[in-house]
């Protein structure tokens, strides 16, 4: 079975064929072969028993009177039988009488085995030997004994085996030729088959196709294996044209990325030298300014009432301009710092650092009468620095744009996963249209006679919360006062040293 | 097929041991034959005779009687032979007889070689009467006796008058006549 593996299908079938053939045809030989060979012994049988029986008949009166040459005489009728070996006559007592045997046959004369009074046969090695019992008057006197060789039977054997043999030849060849025709109409198109499937794999051609006559499951299995072809093809196609599609996105994608990649690098570029001038303008200007405060104060202090009156008022003016924009240039730098220095982020605790601003705008409050209520503040994950210019800047506007006494309120929610500061005041409010422009730099809504001022406080305030992914906005009435809201992403560290929900409370009223 | 049958690639080794089985055979026969006495085997051979003959059917009373005139020796030996025996379904019964009693109700008529001249005459009277008549006499069958016995070469043969049996209206079976030395007939012998 193991050498079939490597044989081609057509050969398979006509092997198959022809292995069914000559099983059938030797099983019908064997079958002939065998009813020939039994039927012809039975025959055999017969004639000899036929003969024995004629010869034992007329050896009957010569045995029974002792005349050897009568029953010589008999026998001397069975040698025309060519087959016949010997024939010899045992008289009652088992001894030999007489022994009529062929020319040139010189075997042993066997004694008697069985002198039984039935007849019998034996077939021995290539002889038929038959015991015929002699009677006279139904008793017996004597026993005839014949050996005719089988040479017939063998010979006849040989001359079926041969013809077998020739039949056997015969029909393969036929077979052979039959199958080999036959075989055709299955291992064909399957061979077709195998050949376009060879063709798919390694050409990748789905365009060839087979054609099958034939309508049984071959003719279905070439059929569905085109149609196979046919959807296998479409789908190249369809996947080659999505490829090319995404291959065209994918670069037109890279290619707006590295665009927007180039744009980014541009801006920050561009941000970083607008960020370096300002940080280097207001550094440069500081000295010169400094000198011109210096003198023009020095100058204030030892002619004030020497120059007149006018001059007083105009060197007041020149010493009045120079220190608001000291505190202009101070302001910007400090803006231009926060992006020039990096954050130095750590746990900090929100109302010390709340307490800390409390007391380093005491003054203020004091001055301007204010009330500031504290609500209980969480730690959070920032740079303590930076929270502090915050809540100062804001607490600052709130006592700044007051409306008689400020009550100002500080307080600290948590709002999924920030924390949203807010800082309230009931002071002269924003116009909604405004609550944009406020964060903008040197956007100022009051003149500086009004409200004195940089312009720089809530933008600066904005640049640090966003820098730290917060957010700022505002919520105000005009004339019933603003809130102020800034966010700071709760930290997993926060939420560990946290509770999660903040007890409310009714606030720490700090009375300064 | 044609390769060569064990006793002929044997032949020799063969022949010698069946001459060897023949020569046992013979010599074995022929002490037997010595051993039987004439008389002995007359006897059995007139058993035997009642085998192959068949009588007219008004003969067919039972049991088969067979007369020995003129030797009541061989009458007791042939007592002996038959006893017990059968022919067909018939039994077999002897008796002695002398040339003076009535031989009518015999089936077989041994007439010895000790009637001598009488035989002629005995033979006429049972002429005729199913009786098969069996001698010793050398011209017993041309006497017009059926089955004359004789010796030659120190063994026992017959002769059969075939003409002699018809007008005793006996049926010999050729079976019997085929061993018969010499047949007569109507009017020419057949010899063996």
């Amino acid at each position: 079975m193991r050498l079939l593996k490597r044989v081609s299908i057509h050969r398979k079938l006509t092997l198959i064929g022809l292995a069914t053939s000559a099983c059938s045809l030797m099983l019908a030989c064997a079958a002939l072969f065998t009813y020939e060979v039994s039927s012809f012994k039975k025959a055999m049988v017969q004639r000899l028993t036929t003969q024995a029986e004629i010869a034992a008949f007329n050896a009957g009166s010569a045995v029974l009177f002792g005349d050897r040459t009568a029953a010589i005489l008999t026998l001397a009728a069975l040698r025309s039988e060519p087959h016949m070996i010997s024939a010899t006559i045992f008289d009652a007592a088992g001894s030999i009488f007489v022994d009529d045997r062929r020319v040139g046959d010189s075997s042993e004369a066997i004694g008697l085995d069985d002198s039984g009074d039935a007849r019998s046969y034996s077939f021995y090695e290539n002889e038929l030997r038959l015991s015929e019992p002699i009677l006279v008057d139904g008793k017996k006197v004597g026993t005839l004994w014949l050996r005719s060789d089988t040479g017939e039977l063998e010979e006849r054997a040989a001359n079926l085996a041969f013809i077998a043999g020739l039949v056997l030849l015969a029909t393969l060849f036929i077979a052979h030729v039959v199958y080999s025709k036959l075989q055709r109409s299955i291992s064909k198109p399957l061979l077709q088959l195998a050949e376009q499937a060879r063709a798919v794999t390694i050409d990748k051609d789905f365009s060839v196709r087979t054609h099958s006559e034939s309508e049984d499951e071959i003719g279905d299995l070439v059929s569905s294996f085109n149609d196979m072809l046919s959807e296998i093809e479409r789908r190249e196609a369809e996947l080659e044209r999505q490829t090319r599609e995404l291959q065209e996105e994918v670069a037109a994608r890279v290619e707006a990325q590295r665009e927007l990649a180039a744009h980014a690098d541009e801006l920050v570029r561009s941000n970083r030298e607008l960020e370096n001038f300002a940080y280097v303008a207001s550094h440069d200007l500081q000295e010169p300014l400094r000198m011109v405060a210096s003198y023009t104060q020095l100058l204030a202090e030892e002619y004030r009432g020497k120059l007149g009156e006018e001059a007083d008022e105009y060197i007041g003016f020149a010493v009045g301009g120079a220190t608001r924009m000291q505190a202009l240039i101070q302001a910007l730098l400090a803006y231009s710092r926060i992006s020039t220095v990096d954050d130095r982020k750590t746990t900090v605790d929100a109302d010390e650092i709340l307490a800390t601003v409390i007391g380093d705008l005491s003054a203020v409050i004091a001055e301007s009468g204010a009330r500031v209520v504290t609500h209980p503040l969480p730690s959070v994950v920032t740079d303590p620095s930076r929270l502090a210019q915050v809540l100062q800047n804001l607490i600052s506007n709130a006592i700044k744009y007051r409306r008689g006494a400020p009550v100002i309120e500080v307080d600290a929610r948590q709002d999924e996963d920030q924390w949203v500061f807010s800082v309230k005041d009931n002071g002269i409010g924003i116009e909604s249209r405004y609550s944009d422009r406020v964060f903008l730099m040197f956007q100022r809504l009051h003149t500086q006679s009004e409200y004195e001022g940089t312009g720089i406080g809530l933008a600066l305030c904005k640049r640090i919360v966003e820098r730290q992914d917060g957010k700022i906005w505002l919520e105000s009435e005009p004339g019933s006062g603003s809130t102020f809201f800034f966010t700071i992403p709760t930290a997993a560290l926060d939420r560990e040293s946290m509770p999660a929900t903040y007890p409310p409370s009714e606030g720490n009223h700090a009375h300064v | 097929m044609n390769k060569p049958k064990w006793w002929q690639r044997h032949m020799f080794q063969v022949m010698l041991s069946c001459v060897c089985a023949l020569t046992l055979n013979g010599t074995h026969s022929v002490a037997l034959a010595q051993s039987a006495s004439e008389a002995e085997v007359k006897a059995a051979f007139l058993y035997n005779f009642t085998k192959f003959v068949d009588w007219p059917i008004e003969q067919h009373s039972r049991p088969l009687v067979i007369g020995v005139i003129g030797d009541e020796h061989f009458e007791k030996l042939l007592v002996q032979t038959i006893a017990g025996e059968r022919v067909g379904s018939r039994t077999l019964v002897s008796k002695s007889l002398t040339p003076e009693e009535e031989l009518g109700d015999c089936h077989v008529l041994f007439v010895s070689a000790a009637v001598g001249s009488e035989t002629p005459a005995i033979l006429a009277r049972v002429r005729g009467k199913g009786i098969l008549t069996v001698g010793e006499a050398e011209d017993f069958t041309t006497a017009g006796g059926i089955i004359g016995l004789r010796v030659i070469d120190r063994k026992v043969r017959f002769s059969v008058n075939l003409n002699a049996a018809r007008i005793s209206e006996l049926t010999i079976s050729s079976q019997l006549l085929k061993l018969a030395s010499d047949v007569l007939t109507a009017g020419n012998v057949k010899a063996r």
